[in-house]
């Protein structure tokens, strides 16, 4: 499944914390419009370096799906990290 | 009884092999699956998730630190197919570095099916190292 939404929590000990909720449909969205935009681009580069530009495009994708559901939570003496994709 | 079990039996038979041999040729067969499939354990899932838990006590730099980490193994899948990707050159040059550090490890040989075999035992691996001051874990769920 697309990862749809991904969590942030940032909490200094002594600081203002930050909680983030971002939606990551909206940021698919804008990736396939700048990745319409910037095809020509992709393309040569993937000519220059040898690559299958499909290829190489779905692979990513596969990478961008295969994120939901990683967690990672740091917490040390001067804060507490929480990332999660959902 | 099929062609290939009467020769591994007249095989046995003649001595050329032992008992032990027979029987794994013809598990190989997939005798032993028609033969024992009740008995045999339920096949076993592939593990979802790679955990790495690490709890720091205060011995370790300014004070206690945890990490928990959890990482889908379909992240791992698709980090090996975009892997693939590498130009051989680049390869090389990876194989070289990783060959610096020790690591003797042919990048180009990490292929999405041996991955898959790998993902396969991983349910059994399990890390767990303890030195009194923080405890680190490895494992698959």
């Amino acid at each position: 499944m697309i990862p749809l939404i991904a969590v942030v929590h940032i909490e200094p000990r002594n600081g203002r914390r930050i909680r983030l909720w971002l939606p990551l449909f909206l940021v698919w969205l804008l990736l396939v419009i700048l990745g319409l935009l910037l095809s020509p681009l992709i393309l040569i580069g993937c000519l220059i370096a040898r690559l299958n530009p499909f290829l190489t495009i779905w692979s990513l994708v596969r990478v961008f799906v295969a994120m939901a559901g990683t967690h990672i939570e740091v917490q040390s003496p001067d804060a507490v990290i929480l990332v999660r994709v959902i | 009884m099929n062609e290939d079990r009467k020769r591994i039996l007249d095989l046995l038979a003649d001595g050329k092999i032992n008992a032990d041999e027979a029987e794994r040729l013809i598990a190989a067969l997939g005798g032993d699956r028609a033969n024992g499939a009740a008995d045999a354990p339920p096949a076993r899932k592939p593990p979802k998730y790679l955990r790495v838990v690490v709890d720091a006590g205060a011995g370790y730099g300014e004070g206690p630190s945890k990490v928990n980490v959890r990482i889908p193994m379909q992240l791992l899948r698709a980090g090996v197919r975009l892997g693939a990707l590498i130009p051989v050159q680049a390869r090389e040059q990876v194989n070289a570095a990783l060959r610096e550090q020790g690591i003797p490890l042919d990048v180009s040989q990490i292929k999405p099916d041996n991955l898959e075999a790998l993902i396969e035992q991983l349910g059994d691996f399990n890390v767990d190292v303890d030195d009194g001051r923080a405890k680190v874990r490895v494992f698959c769920e």
